[in-house]
């Protein structure tokens, strides 16, 4: 089983490894290899260099953190719900980031207002869903799924409110935002350090994970602290979702997809899964950004566009088979 | 021999209703136990008190000695296995997979499974029949086969108290008696088993000690001769039972 798992992230790194190659070298000013390894590593300063150290590298890190983010949220929103189609959007975070976001825009305000408010929505959903979800009674899947649904259809109804509300002139960047683009992104640094961060804290319970993906009563009945391992399922995919969405906005299918991908091909184990949801999904986003601001140059796209044309017949096409 | 669990005054209810009153239940090595009671009398609900992921109205569980309630998940789950009544698959896992989580409680937080952990599962799958088709999914499997790899999990854990939620549900005939017969070499072992079972016949053959509940916190156990007779079933099912010779013990059937 750990060869396995360990060959599978051997392969996962040299597809990210090929990704970032083509992220880096690919643009308006297209580099070689030696090219790029002058502009990386090389000691003359100049137009190069600062467009991959500058522009592309930044914006990279961007795109691979939002990608290994929000697959790895939604590979531990499906074992927390149980469902394999839940996803990091479910339970109405993404909803309450752009509410945020879309708020502070409408305002006119911009730059790291917006980054703010997104992940303020964020945390405010997530604390929302947590305490309604509780209520009375006991902390079922089933409860958690309805009451986060819910809470979405009330932030799409407030985004649906916004949009109609706004002036014309701010609709473009409204609907990027909600599309999920990168070009905006200001800094990748945080969502890249969560990410890392996260999945480090995370790891040691990955066996606990494969338990309770076999239901709760199994679970606890293996020795699993349900309890405990639910609330670090939901903070820990909430945060990931927030820092992603703040990031790049809601960039759809990733952390759908991605998962599914992996167990497909036969890495169902949350040992392998995650750090493989990690990798793919970073170089999913990294990928789909590269062609979003190339296919069209000088015309950008926004990543989420690309990330479902990909995403939406990869995954009719796994129903399918089931 | 101390006794693997004892139970002090021990009250349990659900949603209002009183499954048992101070029960003192004591379970030795060896031994086979059966619950029997009515639909919805609280067989579950005991068995997973018993197991430790429900708490108790009023009163103690003690495992060999120790206060259920201060051990860890993990501690209690290498002295006590379940068997839930029902399983999920929701994603795609293969036989030997889902039957190795088995021996989650026995390893470390960063540790995989060894060698000898796939061994011990392997060795549960073949005993139940599954061994030929260990790297098939588990969704793939039909209700009896599904609840073979729930027992072959249950081996691969292999504590010293097994508590099963009916054994034999989904399982043909024949397999319901050899799933029996494995598990009473196990207690011939030393493992002690409690299980709730709906056929008062499987009860009579394979258990040597019998607790019925007759609702309303009320219960009667002992040995299976002195406890199971017309006149208690007949009370517990609230419909009259008859015995009837067989080869070499009474069958009861529904008057």
């Amino acid at each position: 089983m750990f060869a396995r798992a360990r060959n599978a992230l051997i392969l996962l790194s040299l597809l990210a490894l090929c990704a970032w190659y083509m992220a880096l070298a690919l643009g308006s000013v297209p580099l070689d290899t030696g090219g790029l390894w002058q502009a990386l590593f090389g000691d003359q300063s100049g137009l190069e260099r600062d467009i991959v150290l500058r522009l592309r590298l930044p914006r990279g890190v961007a795109g691979f953190a939002t990608g290994a983010l929000l697959a790895t949220a939604g590979a531990l929103m499906q074992v927390l719900l149980r469902n394999p189609l839940a996803d990091p959007y479910v339970l109405g975070i993404s909803g309450g980031a752009a509410v945020g976001a879309l708020g502070v825009l409408w305002l006119g305000w911009g730059g790291a207002w917006v980054e703010a408010a997104a992940f303020a929505g964020a945390m405010l959903s997530m604390a929302l869903v947590f305490g309604l979800a509780r209520g009375k009674g006991d902390w079922t899947p089933t409860r958690l799924l309805l009451t986060g649904v819910i809470v979405a259809a009330g932030w799409g109804a407030l985004i649906t409110f916004i949009l109609a509300m706004a002036p014309e002139a701010g609709l473009r960047g409204m609907l990027f935002w909600l599309m999920g683009d990168l070009s905006a992104s200001a800094t990748p640094w945080p969502a890249a350090a969560i990410a890392l961060i996260g999945l480090v804290a995370v790891m040691p319970f990955a066996r606990d994970f494969n338990v309770l993906a076999r239901g709760e009563l199994t679970a606890a009945s293996l020795g699993v602290n349900i309890s405990f391992l639910r609330r670090l399922i939901y903070v820990t995919a909430s945060l990931f979702t927030a820092a992603a969405v703040t990031t790049a906005g809601s960039v759809g299918f990733v952390g759908l997809i991605v998962p599914h991908l992996l167990r497909l091909a036969g890495v169902g184990d949350m040992r392998a899964l995650l750090p493989g949801a990690a990798i793919a999904g970073g170089t999913l986003v990294l990928l789909a950004d590269t062609l979003a601001r190339t296919v069209i140059a000088p015309q950008q796209l926004p990543v989420g566009v690309i990330t479902a044309f990909i995403g939406v017949p990869v995954f009719l096409y796994l129903l399918r088979r089931r | 021999m101390p006794n693997l669990i004892e139970t002090t005054a021990l009250t349990v209810e659900i949603a209002g209703k009183q499954v048992c009153r101070n029960l003192g239940f004591t379970v030795t090595p060896g031994e086979c136990w059966g619950i029997l009671g009515v639909n919805g009398v609280g067989k579950t609900t005991l068995l997973h008190t018993l197991a430790g992921v429900r708490a108790p109205a009023a009163g103690e569980i003690l495992v060999e000695g120790t206060p259920l309630s201060v051990m860890t998940r993990k501690e209690a789950a290498r002295k006590i296995g379940l068997l839930p009544q029902t399983s999920e698959d929701p994603f795609p896992s293969t036989l030997l997979e889902t039957a190795l989580i088995g021996r989650h409680p026995y390893l470390g937080r960063l540790e995989w499974e060894s060698n000898k952990d796939e061994a011990i599962a392997k060795h549960a799958l073949a005993l139940l029949g599954l061994g030929a088709i260990q790297e098939r999914l588990a969704h793939t499997l039909s209700g009896g086969e599904r609840r073979l790899l729930s027992l072959a999990t249950l081996l691969t854990q292999d504590p010293p108290l097994y508590l099963l939620d009916e054994p034999s549900n989904h399982l043909d005939l024949h397999q319901q008696i050899a799933v029996l017969d494995l598990l009473r070499e196990r207690t011939h072992a030393g493992t002690a088993m409690v299980m709730v079972l709906h056929d008062v016949n499987l009860a009579v053959r394979y258990c040597n000690r019998i607790l019925l509940l007759y609702g309303e916190g009320q219960t009667e156990q002992g040995d299976m001769e002195t406890v199971v007779n017309e006149e208690t079933l007949s009370r517990l099912y609230r419909h009259r039972v008859v015995a009837l010779a067989g080869e070499d013990r009474n069958v009861f059937l529904p008057g």
